[in-house]
This record gives structure tokens, sequence and C-alpha cells, in this order.
């Protein structure tokens, strides 16, 4: 516990938090105020209540890139700076350690997306949508997962892989996921060696873009695909075992 | 009674044997150092002992319970804290709540004469930072306490105060292990140790048994093939 | 406790796993069932369009995802599921012979929504689309009666594309035939026909033998499909977006294939217009051009 205190603490005070949660409310707040303007497949967007899938999609994509940056260095700079060496020193093992760095990493990157939320609700009350603030709230729950998810993959992999390693391999999956619909596009259209690689890439790829999809499906009545709740969960459940088991041969 | 053991204790770094075949015994309660040269491999044998490295070849015996508090060659905190808050860290960490009083952690801090401020530790001079370290070593109320480099970066009265602070701990019946370059302050405060070189042990030294004086046994044994 | 908490760690994950398989879509997904429903409901009120015999459901259709196809016969009312390895790889929307029955395969719905963002394109029209073809196949045995002079159709189409004075006449045949859109309706239908003939007579003289029998096919087979699609669109839709994704665009000349599309649903409008009846007995053993003359000289 004290450890992860210890890193949100240290987000927060650091300001690292606030740039780049500013910078998310600074691209909702765009792409909210230019409503009357948003056109989509030659047909002007007006009715907030078709937009607002679309930006949700929009901040949990900001949301998942700010816990990508706060996540990538949490565990190596622990390492560089040394101050792994007086948790070492009291018998803290490295899974329970790891463990709590990923927590706080994802407290963190959670109170991001709850901002840029927020930052969407007030939208909706301002242009008259008050009514769906109900189902915008529920919908940030698919927010906490697919943060989740960047965040202890993020987490797991830095314990063991340098910081850009790290972040190349992230920002693949993350837009692999973020991206994936248009991969499922890819690879169906794609025959030979070139659609069967992509094919079995989509499924190691988190379906970040079908959480944002039963986001917009809560905000607009339609029917929730459990199956992509459970795969998420998996997924983080998977990047727990990776906290969990992956090890530093020194502190 | 032994209280620490290393066995034939080897270190390798691909091809680069740091430690190579170290075998030592400490005792309770007394204060045992860690000499040599830069390079001798004292900071790998403490890491270690600490399990913040493990060791390519050989055996660690600590006796089982015995809490260790260490304080670092070079300490590194949360640079974001405050004293207080670095305390209240790693004593949340052992967790023991009980070890979490802030009069107890400011007892500590009084001890080690640091203040309890608001200023953040990346702000504090290298003086402080070594007090700290020790401050937060204490925390456990340890049985062994470790310390590298104890008195770097401290002014004279700051150890001389350290100084008469493992004086005061010694006589409580803690075992210290002690790794420094002020070869004075280990004829000040140590019972006996050893001396490294290139990994290895080449001598002993014992508290006043010896005609010469530690810094000229020092010179003598390291100097030499150099 | 550790170990406890490794158990309890491993469990979890297990549980995730089985509650994975069990909420696994299996067979015919939701959102293509739901496709295949807006055919059935299509139909109730579209009927066979004037095509004797035509109707989506007497054919099997197939959900492909490139590699496996879920396979519906959705004949009698209950949808029957199967099944099978893919018979096409990639992304196809087409007809398959499987022994003596046509089937309609086309891709699954969750790959289709993202290509529908581009192409605007209904998947529910899609199945139509390829049923008639498979209709024009089975019921009328088209497939029989093409020629082996037949010019593959990207290749005739970038031949044309290429061709100054072929392009220029055949922008002419569609902005001839696309006065029938002319909502005003001042047109003589009749006139329109016959300058029409001319100029695709004039035309005519500038193709090979292999090249008009090759042009009619298309206009034909892909042309009466678009129409029928055509006809879905401002069921499901209405007349702004049939008129945007359909009339709008006819009369221009596009390089490809999509010319003989929309030159094809123009001259089944036109037909249309000169005998209402002129489905009731056609079989695909004219080409559409042959259509036109006879009812023109019906008229006279």
């Amino acid at each position: 516990m004290e450890i992860t205190i210890n890193v949100v603490r240290e987000k927060i005070r650091k300001k690292t938090l606030y740039i780049t949660t500013i910078l998310g409310i600074l691209v909702v707040v765009l792409f909210s105020t230019d409503m009357g303007s948003l056109t989509i497949g030659g047909k002007r967007i007006n009715d907030y209540y078709v937009l607002i899938p679309i930006l949700i999609n929009v901040v949990n994509f900001l949301a998942g890139a700010i816990t990508l940056a706060i996540s990538v260095t949490t565990v190596p700079n622990e390492y560089e700076r040394r101050t792994s060496h007086l948790v070492w020193s009291r018998g803290v093992g490295q899974g329970r350690y790891h463990f709590s760095l990923a927590a706080g990493n994802m407290i963190v990157s959670w109170i991001s997306g709850g901002i840029l939320y927020a930052t969407l609700c007030i939208f909706a009350i301002v242009n008259g949508y008050a009514n769906i603030l109900g189902k915008i709230i529920g919908a940030s729950l698919f927010m906490l997962l697919y943060v989740a998810i960047i965040c202890m993959l993020t987490t797991a992999l830095s314990i063991q892989l340098p910081v850009a390693v790290t972040g190349v391999i992230m920002i693949l999956l993350f837009a692999g996921g973020a991206f994936r619909s248009i991969l499922t596009l890819v690879a169906a259209a794609l025959t030979g060696v070139g659609g069967k690689v992509i094919k079995r890439s989509l499924q190691i790829l988190p379906n970040l873009a079908g959480l944002s999809k039963q986001a917009g499906n809560l905000v607009q009545g339609n029917p929730i695909n459990v199956n992509v709740i459970i795969t998420s969960l998996i997924f983080i459940w998977i990047a727990g075992l990776g906290i969990l088991f992956f090890r530093k041969k020194e502190a | 009674m032994e209280l620490i053991k290393l066995e034939n204790i080897t270190k390798k770094y691909k091809e680069n044997t740091v430690v190579d075949n170290l075998s030592l015994t400490i005792n309770k309660g007394e204060v045992f150092a860690l000499l040599g040269a830069n390079g001798a491999g004292k900071t790998t044998t403490i890491k270690m002992i600490l399990g913040l490295s493990k060791a390519s070849e050989g055996n660690i015996k600590i006796e089982e319970g015995a809490k260790i508090g260490y304080s670092p060659e070079t300490p590194y905190f949360p640079p974001y804290l405050t004293a207080m808050e670095v305390m209240s860290y790693y004593a949340g960490i052992e967790g023991k709540k009980d070890k979490k009083d802030k009069d107890y952690l400011r007892s500590l801090l009084d001890l080690t004469r640091l203040e309890d401020t608001k200023v953040k530790v990346k702000n504090y001079s290298k003086g402080m930072i070594q007090r700290l370290a020790l401050a937060q070593a204490l925390i456990s109320d340890p049985d062994i306490l470790i310390l590298d480099e104890p008195t770097a970066g401290l002014d004279a009265l700051g150890r001389k105060h350290n100084l008469e602070l493992l004086r005061r701990l010694k006589e409580k019946g803690k075992t210290i292990i002690i790794n420094s370059h002020i070869l004075h302050d280990i004829e000040a405060i140590c019972d006996r140790g050893v001396i490294m070189k290139k990994g290895k042990v080449i001598d002993t030294w014992t508290n006043g048994s010896d005609s010469e004086s530690l810094e000229d046994k020092f010179i003598r044994l390291v100097g030499e093939e150099e | 406790m550790k170990k406890l908490g490794f158990v309890l760690y491993f469990l979890v994950g297990a549980v995730l796993v089985l509650a994975a398989f069990a909420t696994k879509e299996k067979g015919l997904k939701e959102n293509n069932r739901t496709e295949l429903d807006r055919v059935v409901s299509d139909y109730e009120e579209l009927g066979d369009m004037g095509f004797k015999g035509f109707c989506p459901m007497n054919y099997k259709i197939a959900f492909s995802n490139g590699e496996k196809d879920v396979v519906v016969d959705c004949y009698g009312g209950d949808y029957k599921v199967s099944e099978r390895a893919a018979v096409y790889e990639g992304l196809v929307g087409s007809i398959y012979k499987n022994g003596e029955e046509y089937e309609v395969v086309v891709p699954e719905y969750d790959t289709w929504i993202n290509l529908q963002a581009f192409s605007g394109e209904q998947l529910s029209a899609v199945i139509w689309h390829e049923s008639f073809h498979a209709y024009q196949n089975a019921y009328c045995g088209l497939a029989d009666r093409v020629s082996t002079k037949i010019m593959c159709e990207t290749e005739l189409s970038e031949h044309v594309d290429h061709d100054a004075e072929m392009k220029r006449l055949y922008a002419k045949e569609l902005e001839i035939l696309s006065r029938l859109l002319d909502e005003e309706k001042t047109c003589n239908v009749a006139e329109i026909a016959l300058e029409y003939i001319h100029m695709a007579e004039e035309r005519d003289r500038l193709l090979t033998e292999e090249e008009k029998l090759s042009e009619a096919l298309y206009e034909m087979m892909e042309g009466s499909a678009y129409y029928v699609e055509s006809r879905v669109v401002r069921y499901e839709n209405g007349e702004a977006v049939y008129a945007k994704n359909y009339l709008n665009s006819a009369a221009e000349y596009v390089n490809g294939n999509s010319k003989y599309y929309h030159h094809g649903m123009l001259q089944c409008m036109l037909l249309d217009e000169l005998d209402p009846q002129w489905k009731d007995s056609y079989a695909f053993d004219k080409n559409l051009d042959e259509v036109i003359t006879q009812c023109v000289a019906a008229e006279r």
C-alpha cells in the first residue's frame, strides 16, 4: 500500500499528471465544441447522442496514451535511481513491489481518465443532454478496463525491457488494439501469408476498440457484449502474471 | 555467537570476478569493518548479504529473524518527499504500524540531527541525505546495521556525532558492519575487520592487536603490486 | 499466505477463461442474424421485384471471415446453421457453386461494418445483390450461356477507359439514360430509348465482338443485380439515401467496373418505363439492349 500511495503522490507532485491531463482536456474540448461541423461519411453529425460514442472512443484513446506515458518509466526509474535498494533490503518481494508500483500507475491513470470523462459530462450538460449523464458515467467503467490493460501490460514489460523497447512494443499493442477494426478489415482483405500474420496478430492484441464500442453501446442502449469484457480481464490477468513472475537479477 | 556467515562467496559479472571465494564470519554485538580500495568488492559483498545481488557461488547464512537496517553508500530517496514522509514510507513498507508513529520517527530524525521540515529530499545536501539514510536504517530497531560509507559527505561535527551514535548503538548490543575509507573512524569504532583486494580477503585486522596503525597496514597491503 | 494468494490468482484465471468460452458467440452471430432477418423482412414487402422465381432465401448464405464460413440455410423460415472452412480467402461478396447448388458468400458483419463506413453499403443489400447473382445462375442458367469469348471485367474496363472515343460515347449513353431521373418528368421515354439505341449502335462499331459480348454481359449481370440492390436500399433507408448512393452517381462515367453496374441499372429503369412487365418473361437469355430494342419496336 505504501509503495502504491508513494507512486500516486510522486506522479501528482511531479506534475506529470497535470500536464498530460490538461493536454487531454484540450483535445476533448476541441472535439466537443467542434460538434457542429463534424462530418462523417459525408453526413453531418449534430446529434450529441450519436456523437457521444465517437467522443468516448477519443477519450478512451487519450486516456490510454496518458497511461502509457505514465506507466512506462515507473519501474525503470525505481531501479535507475536505486530507490529499489531500500525496498529490497526490507525483504519486500519483487512480485509485491512491482505489483504495488503497477497499482500506483493504475490509480493515477484512472484519475486522468476520470478527469477526461468529467470534461465529457460537462459538455453533455452544456449541450442539454444531462439525461445521458448516468450512461456516460457507466461508460467510464469501460475506460477503467481500457486503462488497466495498458497500465498492466506496460508495467510488466518495463520490468524486463529497456524503456525504449517497452515504449515501442506498447505503442504497437496500443495502436493495434485501438484500431483493431481497421486491422480486422485488412486481415479479411489480405490473402496469403500477410493475411494469416495479421489474423494471428489480432488474437494477441487487446480488444481496446471493442471496449470503446461496448461503452458506446451502453450510452445508446444497445446490448453489451460480455465476452469483450471477459477477454479484457484475461489480458489484465496475463499482464499481472508477468508482473508477479518477471524478475530483476539485481536491485 | 555467529550472526552472519559467508562461505566461499563468489560473484561474477560475465568474465569479471568481483568477489572471489570470500569467507568471513561476523559475531553478534561486534562492529565489523570491510576495508579495501575502490573496486575491491566491499559494496558487492554488502549487496549480497542484503539480497540486492545474488552470489554466483557460495552460501550466506544470517541468523533467522535477525532484522537488518541498511544505509547505502549513495542513498536514493523518492525525491518529492519530505524527511518525515520518507521515514513514514519505509516504516509503512516494513508493515509495522507502531513504527509509523510520528513521534517515534521524529525521534530517529532527532537522533541523526535532521529536522522535520517541508523541504523535499531533492533539495537536500549530501550530508542531510547521509543523515536521513542512517535514520531510516534505524526504523525497525534492527539487530544488524549495515552502513556503507556512513560518514561520507558529513562535516567534522557530523562525523563526530555519527560516530558517537554508533558507539551508543554498539553498547546496546547492535551488530554493525561498516564499509568506510576513513580509516581513523574505523579505528575509533570497529572491533575487527577484513582487508580486501580484487575480491579476495588479503588480511584481517583486530583493533589494538597490531603494532602498526591501520593506515600503515592498509597502505602496505593494498599498495602492493600497484 | 503467499501460496494461497497464488492459488487464488490461478483460480481467477481459470474462471475467466471458462467464462470467455461460455460467453463467446458461436455459430451464427447475433449481428449476422439481424442482417438475415432484415433480408427476410425486406422480402415480405418487396417480393421478387418482378423477377419470377427470385427469393434470396432460396440460397444458403455464408458469412465468411476468410478462415471460416458460417453457412445459414434460411429456406422454410428456420435458420439451419453449419460451419466449414472458408471457400474464399480475403474480403469477398460473391456466389459459390457447391455441387449443383449456388450459395451466397458475404463477409461477416463484424468485418463488413468497418468497410461500410467507407462504402456506405449495407450488408443486407450485399446479400440481396449476391442472391440475385445466385438466381441468375441457378434459376436462369446464366453461367451455362456465357460464351468463352467473354473478357475479364477488369481487363475490359481498363481497355475502354483508355480509349477516348469509346469513353466519350459511353458517357453519352449514360447521360441519355439518366434523363429518366429527371424529377420534372418532362422527358419522353420512347424518345430517350430511341436516342439511346442509336448511340449504342454507333458505339458498338468501335468494339470488337468480344468487347460487345462482354459489356453486354456485365451490364446485364451486374447492372440488374445493382438495380435490385438499389430497390432494397430505397426500401430500407428512404428516397434521400437511395438518390445519394445510386442515382446521383449513375450518370457519371467512372473508370473501372462500376460503370457497368450504373449502366445496367439505368437500362433496367428504362425498361421499367417502356414495359413495366418486362421482367415477367425475362430469363437473362437476351442482353438488356436487345430487350430495349424489342420494346421500342413493339411500341411502334
